[in-house]
């Protein structure tokens, strides 16, 4: 201001002369101009006054969000590093495996918006078509069922960028023989695998299963909180009455076979496997002639069986494998485990909003058109918003 | 640029009265001053957010803890030594005490007698091994905890571990001295570990609990243990105990791992047992093998020295091959029924095909045929050169076989002397 001298033309720093102006001009263009710039004049010097109160504001509010989100999703208090003490000839350390191990987070932070990098990181995996009518007829409510299934994740893959692969079951002859029955859900896994390598999980989901809550990403849904979400040992649920521990288990290894158990074991109708050497090795090993053929009576639930019988006696696979709540990607109508009624750590709870309901076993003497239309609507109610009925009265 | 005077009254008034110690502080020399005091803790608090991010990954967030890691008995006790032997000289206090005195004897429900491991068990501390004077209660205790052994230091960690299993009761203690002290003579030179455990102390773990039906499959129950005891050894060489390492010079990484050297030992394109349709592969990465195993003469696995990466390739199939399930299966009674349970596991999942080195006996088992011995120049034991019979200078002599010959001690001890000699 001090270098303007005193008689200059400049209306723009003379609140006297602005005023006359203004009076004059009323309506003018130059009017309009002038009070756009006394607004961001006064706006500058109120923002200039409180500038401490401001900044003051932002640091704080900064500070606050930057401690609560590392408290929840990484909780800094409660870590406890357990490669400190590799020189000391400790026995509560099990090696060299977490010694040089840094924690990595089960998927890469890489951004939703990197249009450049086309290969998504989660593939869904959407088990169809199964029986595909060649034993007997399909009728119209299974193409119904069908149908909303595979739109229901479609618009989930869409809105999270995930990629959606639907693999059809049809009963083929390959896979009719009873030695070989369970085979085709491990065979294509393994297609799978060679059809997207560079994705980083693969998220199997059987036909007769509804996302209820699409907002959910599985990141902030399973992986970020996986940790603290997933159960690696068998003391806190058992139903199948394994033996919970074994010799040589090792737990620091990564979780790399994220399953659920129902109340009769389990459950391989949702779960995440990770693209990785191990889960190449495990696909590769699940089916054994030799282990096939002495159990293949007993085994009724087949793949399912097969994985309980290699997690019971091998440590490899139990070091890597995660149990996660059935309620977090596989809830149960009640009609499932239905002798289990009451029992909240299998049901869907509306209230709690659970991610995936997952109609297990509809077609054994259930309705399953009946339970899909039910989840539908209420999956529409649940996440309906108050201007949706501006467009859809 | 109105906005100087407004300010400056204001400030003065509230700071001056509230704040004397931060006019000490110099920050208020002009007027700008509480304006820098505050933009240099937002700048740290800047700098702070983004290094602590750095930090952050190696912090993990353990939602719960979980038991380590523990092999067949929960309670371990530290190595000092990386050559891990049992006390050999309890042999003939071990002979007269039989299996029987060693476990306790549950009656089943089907009338059989099972031994019994108890996995809880504690390890005799010193002050109670002073105490007790009972010669017989101090073996078997040695026995029972020499299993409790593992290696934890870090700075002087092995990178092969030789495995080995001798067995009390059908050898005799100058035999197994032999067995052990040629181990521990190879590991010393290289600077490797030695695992060796008596055969008897997995005895308990088997279903059938007869050890001469059941000796196959307590070789990969000791090459689990030998990868727990030492978790950050790279590979696991075990050495029948009916086989000498015959040139000591021969270091594991120079001798096989070498690209070079296992590029002329590997064998391409041969069916992975007498007459099956299953080859190994033409392009094999020799980097990437994690099983190293020999053929013998038939073309058969062959299983008497063989090597295991410690990574979980291996562990998976030393863990299939402990399987209940694949253990008890009736396997083909012709060869040896771990050779028939290893050809089935590589015939079936090619995964863990393509990560096996199938290769000719002369690099880690040549047979020695006690026959040539006899007839060839002062009974040395060397064949025509050919891959499969033993000859100078190979690694390794294997006298599989000399159990149904009998001849097991007496083969053994010409050999041993040989190396003696060298």
């Amino acid at each position: 201001m001090s270098s303007v001298p005193y008689n200059s033309q400049l209306p723009i720093s003379n609140h006297l002369e602005y005023d006359e102006d203004e009076k004059k001009s009323r309506g003018s263009k130059l009017g309009l101009k002038y009070k756009m710039i006394y607004w961001r004049k006064t706006l500058c010097s109120s923002l200039a006054r409180w500038r401490k109160l401001i900044l003051l504001i932002s640091l704080a509010l900064f500070l606050f969000i930057w401690i609560s989100d590392s408290t929840i999703s990484r909780n800094p208090s409660t870590t406890s590093f357990q490669g400190q003490n590799s020189n000391d000839n400790k026995l509560s350390n099990t090696g060299s495996s977490i010694n040089s191990k840094r924690y990595v987070p089960p998927y890469s932070k890489r951004s939703r918006w990197s249009f450049w990098n086309q290969d998504p990181r989660i593939v869904i995996i959407l088990a169809a078509n199964e029986g595909g009518g060649v034993l007997r007829w399909k009728n119209e409510q299974e193409w119904a069922i069908e149908g909303i299934s595979i739109e229901n994740k479609k618009a989930y893959a869409k809105r999270h960028g995930y990629a959606l692969t639907i693999k059809d079951l049809t009963t083929s002859k390959r896979y009719s023989h009873e030695y070989r029955e369970g085979w085709q859900k491990v065979d294509i896994l393994r297609q799978t695998f060679r059809e997207f390598p560079n994705a980083e999980w693969f998220w199997w989901l059987d036909l007769d299963t509804m996302i209820m809550e699409p907002s959910k990403s599985l990141e902030e849904h399973i992986f970020d909180r996986l940790e603290t979400l997933a159960d690696r040992e068998l003391k806190s649920f058992n139903p199948l009455n394994l033996r919970d521990d074994i010799p040589y288990v090792d737990y620091s290894e990564e979780m790399e076979f994220l399953i659920t158990q129902d109340c009769g074991g389990f459950n391989l109708g949702s779960f995440l496997i990770k693209n990785s050497e191990w889960s190449k090795l495990l696909l590769d090993m699940w089916w054994d002639p030799v282990l096939y053929e002495q159990k293949h009576m007993v085994w009724e639930h087949r793949e399912q069986d097969a994985l309980e019988a290699l997690y019971e006696n091998e440590p490899w696979i139990r070091s890597r494998i995660g149990f996660l709540p059935l309620r977090t990607i596989n809830a149960f109508p009640p009609g499932a485990c239905s002798e289990y009624s009451g029992d909240s750590r299998y049901f869907y709870s509306e209230k709690d909003h659970d991610f995936v309901v997952n109609m297990a076993g509809c077609n054994f003497g259930r309705d399953c058109w009946g339970e899909m239309q039910y989840y539908t609507t209420l999956m529409e109610k649940l996440n309906r918003k108050w201007y949706t009925r501006f467009f859809f009265p | 640029m109105a906005i100087k005077p407004r300010t400056k009254g204001k400030t003065y008034s509230s700071r001056s009265v509230g704040s004397q110690w931060f006019n000490r502080l110099g920050f208020k020399q002009n007027k700008y001053g509480t304006c820098k005091f505050l933009s240099i803790i937002t700048a740290f608090v800047f700098i702070l957010y983004f290094f602590s991010n750095r930090f952050y990954p190696i912090s993990r967030s353990a939602g719960a803890s979980y038991s380590p890691s523990h092999g067949l008995y929960i309670n371990e006790i530290p190595a000092s030594s990386r050559l891990i032997y049992p006390h050999v000289e309890h042999v003939p206090v071990l002979k007269q005490m039989t299996v029987r005195g060693l476990y306790i004897t549950r009656l089943e429900v089907d009338g059989s007698k099972r031994l019994i491991l108890k996995p809880e068990e504690n390890a005799l501390t010193d002050e109670e091994k002073k105490k007790t004077t009972d010669q017989i209660l101090l073996v078997k205790h040695s026995f029972l905890d020499h299993g409790k052994l593992v290696y934890r230091k870090s700075n002087d960690a092995p990178e092969v571990v030789v495995v080995t299993l001798i067995d009390f009761e059908n050898y005799e203690l100058e035999t197994i001295i032999q067995i052990v002290q040629n181990r521990v003579d190879y590991a010393q030179k290289h600077q490797y570990g030695v695992y060796i455990r008596w055969i008897q102390e997995f005895l308990p773990v088997l279903e059938n609990q007869n050890l001469a039906e059941s000796y196959e499959f307590i070789k990969p129950l000791v090459i689990r243990a030998a990868m727990h005891a030492f978790p950050t050894a790279k590979y696991i060489h075990f050495v029948d105990q009916d086989a000498l390492l015959m040139n000591l010079d021969l270091s594991l990484q120079k001798y096989l791992l070498d690209p070079k050297i296992m590029d002329l030992a590997l064998l391409k394109n041969v069916p992975v047992v007498a007459n099956s349709n299953i080859k190994t592969y033409n392009h094999f990465e020799y980097s990437s093998a994690k099983i190293i195993i020999p053929h013998d003469a038939d073309g058969n696995i062959d299983a008497s020295s063989f090597v295991i990466a410690n990574d979980f390739y291996g562990k998976a199939l030393i863990d299939y091959l402990n399987d209940p399930l694949l253990r008890n299966f009736p396997w083909d009674n012709t060869g040896d029924k771990l050779s028939a349970a290893i050809g089935h596991i590589l015939q079936w999942h090619p995964t863990l095909l393509g990560k096996t080195a199938i290769v000719i006996p002369k690099v880690l088992a040549s047979q020695y045929d006690a026959s040539l011995g006899q007839e060839g120049e002062s009974g040395n034991g060397a064949s025509n050169g050919d891959v499969y019979h033993y000859n100078e200078g190979d690694l390794a002599a294997s006298f599989k076989g000399c159990r149904s010959r009998g001849t097991c001690a007496s083969e053994i001890g010409h050999m041993y002397q040989k190396i003696k000699k060298s």
